[in-house]
């Protein structure tokens, strides 16, 4: 399902992604490594938000290269750090996700607006949310136009127990459809979702594992 | 950033400070002129009275551009406020030449304008103040209604950024008013085309400004945006749409005034394509050299107004 070869990354002169490559079906995988190993421009560089200086990213055998609008139609990302215009409010930012995928701006699941409790800040500007919150509401967009690839970057930080909770059952739910793939440095998280842990190092190594 | 640096203890006279040399530096291009001007003037066949009312008015104008460019940064509106009605009084006594009443107006703002550009603002900005306890009731209807690209973008402008938005819409409108003044003065003879040119050309330029304030406000969210299915320059072209809209009022005030004064409605619709094409020109040197937009900007400006005089002759 997603599928990557040969990904090269760097900043400046310092190499962050050399040669990465990696094939994942449908599942949930948790990308670990330590701090600074490219697990956030991994993610970053899958879903397009970073350009890549080398390398090739498919989804379904849509590439992402040559492909971008359709790729990106399968594929869902949420950044460890909200990226959101202080000024938009939550409704108005999952509007605009749901107008870019093409679906009415009410698509969102109401179940997963309730559970992770988001439906009372629907009207406050993300300036003045919670880092929770926003958090909160970068992942719901996540959800919506039913992905089949999900990039999340650490998904778990800042969000309260029962938000934990709830997105943990989320991510196993979505896995058995979907190929879910995120970074975390927490292991029961990674045990309650019921994902595959993945070591940073063995991508980077060429070893391209399929999972 | 801004809201951890006001956290830490540097005093206001420090950062007010940096400021100051920064601008200083980055005004240094257009400092050349008013330097120049300064050797100048004293070459002239003049009295000593009359020398020194002009290097008193050249430093004043200097002082009231530097004052408005500090307030504008530091976000005191009422400073810039201040530095604008100073620079009305300051053409008022340029009208009323040697008198004592000019010679007072201009002492006056001088001290004024040093006093604002020195002294480090008192209180923290309204803005900043307010930052954490916006409101947060819904717009109108109609507002809703609207795209949701265009909300984000008449956000921008008109929420988060309303003091200078509000300021280049003014100055734009302003313009087409003394173009439309002009074209009646001259009540259509061989210079009201060049004037409609020259005031299109401001028009755009001026409103151009509006470009780097979309860009900068989007670059945020740049990267979450890139990983979303929207098309290619999704954001350049609503916002050259934006601009376009926003130009609408100005452009047609002053070519309506046109074909009131007896220039062909085809020329007038010429030249309203001819502006459209360069205020969406002026879009360029935001994408290819961010830093010297601005002179690029008037270079464009320029270049445009020469092409269309020499277009209508």
């Amino acid at each position: 399902m997603l599928r990557f070869d040969k990904l090269e990354k760097s900043y400046g002169n310092r190499p962050v992604l050399q040669g990465c490559s990696g094939r994942f079906g449908t599942g949930a995988f948790a990308l670990q490594g330590p701090n600074g190993i490219g697990k956030s421009t991994l993610l970053a560089a899958l879903a397009g938000a970073v350009p890549i200086d080398g390398g090739e990213v498919c989804i379904n055998e849509t590439c992402l290269h040559a492909n971008p609008i359709a790729a990106r139609q399968l594929l869902a990302y949420a950044p460890d750090e909200s990226p959101v215009y202080r000024f938009m409010r939550g409704r108005e930012f999952l509007e605009f996700v749901a107008r870019a995928r093409g679906k009415a701006p009410d698509t969102l699941d109401d179940d997963i607006a309730e559970c992770f409790g988001i439906n009372t800040h629907m009207h406050t500007r993300f300036g003045a949310m919670s880092l929770g919150t926003q958090k909160k509401f970068l992942l719901a967009a996540a959800w919506i136009g039913a992905p089949r690839v999900l990039l999340l970057d650490e998904p778990a930080n800042g969000l309260d127990a029962a938000a934990r909770e709830y997105l943990a059952t989320l991510l196993q739910r979505q896995s058995e459809q979907s190929t879910v793939l995120f970074s975390t440095h927490d292991h029961a998280f990674i045990a309650a979702a019921g994902a595959t842990p993945i070591q940073m190092e063995t991508l980077q190594a060429k070893s391209s594992p399929v999972a | 950033m801004t809201s951890y640096l006001s956290a830490l203890p540097i005093p206001r006279r420090t950062t007010h400070l940096v400021n100051a040399t920064i601008l200083l530096f980055a005004d240094s291009l257009i400092l050349l002129p008013i330097a120049s001007s300064l050797l100048v003037v004293p070459m002239q066949p003049v009295s000593t009275a009359s020398l020194g009312f002009h290097t008193l008015a050249v430093a004043t104008l200097a002082l009231s551009a530097f004052a408005a460019q500090i307030a504008l940064l530091e976000q005191q509106w009422h400073r810039l406020l201040l530095a604008l009605l100073g620079v009305a009084a300051w053409g008022w006594s340029l009208v009323h030449l040697h008198s004592s009443a000019a010679w007072a107006t201009q002492a006056m703002l001088f001290g004024v304008l040093v006093s604002l550009t020195v002294r480090a603002p008192a209180i923290p900005s309204r803005r900043r103040y307010l930052a954490g306890v916006r409101r947060t009731t819904t717009r109108t209807s109609v507002f809703s209604r609207l795209p949701i690209a265009a909300r984000i973008q008449l956000r921008i402008l008109f929420d988060e950024h309303w003091p200078p938005t509000v300021l280049r819409l003014a100055i734009a409108l302003g313009i087409a008013g003394c173009a439309n003044f002009l074209f009646g003065v001259f009540n259509g003879d061989v210079r009201t085309l060049p004037a409609g040119i020259i005031a299109g050309a401001s028009v755009a330029l001026i409103l151009s400004g509006i470009y780097r304030t979309l860009a900068e406000a989007h670059a945020s969210m740049q990267r979450y945006a890139a990983a979303l299915p929207l098309a290619k320059h999704f954001w350049l072209r609503r916002d050259l749409a934006m601009l376009s809209v926003l130009a609408a009022l100005p452009f047609g005030v002053m070519l309506l005034s046109l074909f009131d004064h007896g220039i062909p409605a085809t020329t007038c619709l010429k030249l309203a394509l001819a502006n459209l094409g360069l205020l969406m020109l002026l879009r360029l040197p935001l994408s290819f050299s961010r830093r010297q937009t601005a002179l690029v900007g008037v270079m464009l400006a320029g270049g445009w107004s020469a092409g269309a005089m020499v277009a209508i002759h």
